[in-house]
């Protein structure tokens, strides 16, 4: 299967620097970028992405509200909110809203875990 | 350099720019939530890009400066100016390591004591806080930061005590951040010995003796003398020149080879029109390998000199400390406003714009700028602008700096004119705005009543113009009486530097292109022939004219030594030999037009202003030859 991924950062580094891991897992995969929380909501609108990683620290809406937003949208879809603070209370907050929590820098066996769990999610939903 | 590297560098200096836009809003309004979160997420993100790139020093320098700011959120922390002066430090750091790295394309070394340095500092700070909290004196009699330097040793010898798998690692880092520590407290030779048990411990069976050279070395720093205090931000060494000073002479070095390329190459051409007119049957080929040759070297001196294009943000950044410093020295609340700053120009103009700029927007703090008071009385806002703008026009880079202050006051301008001894009454009352306002320009002019601390005296607008005219450049000034004024650098985009050799004749100093000088040599007198009222000699074969430098241009002569000293040069299809009296040394030199009393002296193609402060006459070859045919 070919996902559509949507990553959601105002850093186009951080972008890159996921956009590099995902190629090496998944080099098929579509990404879609946004960098703020109107360009994240425009592209679920319009790419129709499979699943969503979202950075935490952001101006304007941050990460934790971006995900709550994408969740309610679409409740089914699979999210990850990405930070550099490894806080419980973050982590909790991800949790609540129901997306994945993962750590930054992001590594690849940590988006791998992520993406594969997301996989299944998907597939099972679809059956 | 990488996509990554690439990126990183661009979100990097957008963050800086942020940080301190916001560190100093912060400051401004130390409850301002936005600019608070605004200079932490700036850090925070600074510290992720630092991770994408594998840049672990700079990673742990943000890291300081987020923590500090994160305890600011929590409201453990109070905004002060040496938290706010910290942060800056860190930012002035990070664009040094941001142009390291834009000119090596890799990331700097030995970042880790600069990050260890600024580590410490922030420690410093806040072991600061914790003992002003308590209001006892510090432990043992200790400063601060030395409470933190032995707190930092005393982690470092626990570390070193944990056995097992990674004591090797261990051990290397241990010894790093020690010896950073000593090097921070001006113990470079303590340094320097842990570094070395460092070496002996990784190499043999020996693993205690870096801890043991911790320990003993801590002692040693409780009986020293107090550790000099953490210099203040001003007295650093200037980020500008030390992280240009490498690429600078590697530059300077690629600048004067392809000059003397062009040398060479001229020589050639030369050896290419006499095989011409000597009929040698391999006198088409040399013809067009020279043709050749002159292409390629013309652009590779093109080349060269684009590598000497930066962006005036090297000159610009530094004014966001130096205008908070100086707005706090004179109790006058300014904002910067920094425009164009990646507009670009040639080094030699980027690296000699700061000293002229610093003057003027020292001007227009110290006289432009009205007190607080004063511009709330005639209805301003509380705090002053100042505005930092460069733009690309044409063949021209313009840079200006304007002020909202009161402006200049013509009337003041023409009574200290009239003090001074610059003009007469009758003379100032006749002149237009325009020149009155170029009396501020004349040497000796200054309308402060009092030496401040900022404009200083002695060096006024003359001085500044004068850089700047050295730079090629001119200096414009506008001005709006209570509303401000603006002062107008107009500089050449591309400064050509002239490579000349000096000579020395009738005990005058002149400036011989080298592009024209095929050879020096010397002659004895009797092979210098006569003919008619010229003199000639040969060379090679060839006879050649030879000019009395001094002569033919109206200097006297020197006395004949028995060999004469004869520069061999070509110029525009002339060529011919050249007497002087003296042959000096090669320099590269900004031509500018003879003006005033020079342009009536033939044969001068320019003039340029020498380090001393005097100036030398660059002569036109050409012409010279052509004065003394005609």
């Amino acid at each position: 299967m070919v996902f559509k991924i949507l990553v959601v950062d105002d850093s186009k580094l951080a972008r890159m620097a996921v956009g590099k891991v995902l190629a090496g897992l998944y080099p098929n995969w579509t990404r879609v970028e946004a960098a703020n929380a109107d360009e994240a909501l425009a592209a679920l609108d319009e790419q129709k992405p499979d699943l969503v990683v979202v950075d935490f620290n952001m101006p304007g809406r941050n990460g934790l509200d971006i995900a709550a937003e994408l969740r309610r949208i679409r409740p089914t879809m699979p999210v990850a909110v990405i930070s550099a603070n490894h806080q419980q209370e973050i982590i909790d907050r991800a949790n609540a809203v129901g997306a994945t929590f993962l750590s930054k820098p992001i590594t690849e066996p940590a988006l791998r875990d992520f993406l594969a769990g997301a996989v299944r999610q998907i597939q099972a939903g679809a059956k | 350099m990488n996509e990554f590297l690439e990126q990183f560098l661009v979100e990097a200096r957008e963050l800086v720019e942020q940080a301190v836009a916001d560190l100093l809003a912060l400051e401004r309004e130390p409850g301002d939530r936005a600019s608070l979160d605004g200079s932490f997420r700036a850090f925070h993100t600074l510290k992720g890009g630092a991770g994408i790139v594998d840049f672990a020093a700079m990673g742990r320098a943000m890291h300081a400066a987020e923590d500090v700011l994160s305890m600011v959120r929590r409201g453990d922390r109070a905004v002060t100016a040496a938290l706010i002066g910290d942060c800056l430090a860190c930012l002035d750091q990070v664009v040094q390591w941001l142009d390291s790295i834009e000119e090596s394309g890799e990331l700097p070394s030995g970042a880790d004591a600069a990050a260890g340095r600024l580590a410490v500092r922030f420690a410093a700070g806040e072991a600061a806080i914790e003992v002003a909290k308590t209001e006892a004196p510090a432990v043992g009699g200790e400063t601060p930061a030395s409470a933190t330097a032995s707190a930092i040793l005393r982690e470092q010898i626990a570390l070193l005590a944990i056995r097992g798998e990674g004591l090797e690692g261990r051990i290397a880092s241990a010894g790093r951040v020690a010896a950073n520590v000593f090097r921070h407290l001006g113990r470079p030779d303590v340094a320097e010995r842990i570094a070395d048990a460092v070496t002996e411990s990784l190499a043999g069976p020996e693993r205690e003796s870096v801890a043991r050279a911790i320990e003993s070395a801590m002692e040693s720093l409780n009986a020293a003398p107090a550790p000099d205090p953490i210099e203040p931000v001003a007295n650093r060494p200037d980020p500008l020149s030390r992280s240009l000073r490498v690429d600078a002479e590697r530059v300077d070095a690629l600048v004067s080879l392809t000059g003397e390329l062009t040398v060479a190459k001229n020589a050639f051409r030369h050896i290419a029109m006499l095989a011409q007119e000597g009929d040698n049957p391999l006198s088409a080929s040399i013809g067009s390998e020279y043709g050749k040759l002159d292409r390629l070297i013309n652009g590779l001196q093109r080349a060269v000199l684009e590598l000497r294009i930066l962006p005036l943000r090297r000159v610009f950044q530094r004014f966001s400390r130096l205008v908070r410093e100086m707005s706090e020295t004179l109790a006058r609340p300014v904002r910067l406003v920094i425009e164009g700053e990646e507009t670009q120009a040639d080094k030699a103009i980027v690296e000699m714009l700061f000293e002229p700029l610093l003057h003027v927007v020292r001007n227009a703090m110290d006289h432009g700028v009205e007190p607080s008071a004063e511009r709330a009385a005639v209805g301003k806002s509380a705090i002053a602008t100042i505005c930092l703008r460069a733009r690309r026009e044409g063949e021209h880079v313009v840079v200006e700096v304007e002020d909202d202050g009161r402006g200049i006051d013509t009337d003041r301008v023409r009574t200290v004119a009239v003090e001074r001894g610059l003009a007469t009454f009758d003379i100032v009352a006749g002149m237009s705005e325009g020149a009155v306002i170029d009396l501020i320009f004349m040497a000796g002019f200054s309308t402060t009543t009092d030496v401040s601390d900022l404009s200083g005296r002695g060096v006024g607008m003359d001085a500044v113009r004068a850089s700047i005219e050295r730079l090629g450049g001119r200096v414009q000034l506008e001005t709006r009486k209570g509303a401000g004024a603006i002062v107008r650098f107009v500089l050449p985009f591309s400064v050509m530097m002239t490579r000349v050799m000096t000579v020395e004749a009738g005990g005058q100093w002149f400036g011989i292109p080298l592009d024209a000088v095929i050879e020096t040599i010397r002659v004895p007198r009797h092979e210098i022939r006569s003919v008619g009222k010229a003199h000639a000699l040969v060379l090679r074969n060839r006879t050649v004219p030879l000019i009395g430098l001094a002569a033919t241009l109206g200097w006297a002569k020197a006395e004949s030594s028995a060999d004469a000293t004869v520069v061999v040069a070509s110029s525009g299809g002339v060529s011919g030999g050249l007497e002087v009296d003296r042959l000096g040394a090669r320099m590269d030199v900004m031509l500018k037009p003879a003006e005033g009393l020079l342009s009536g002296i033939p044969a001068i193609a320019g003039t340029t202003m020498l380090g001393d402060g005097g100036v030398l006459l660059v002569l036109d070859v050409k012409e010279v030859f052509t004065l003394t045919t005609s």
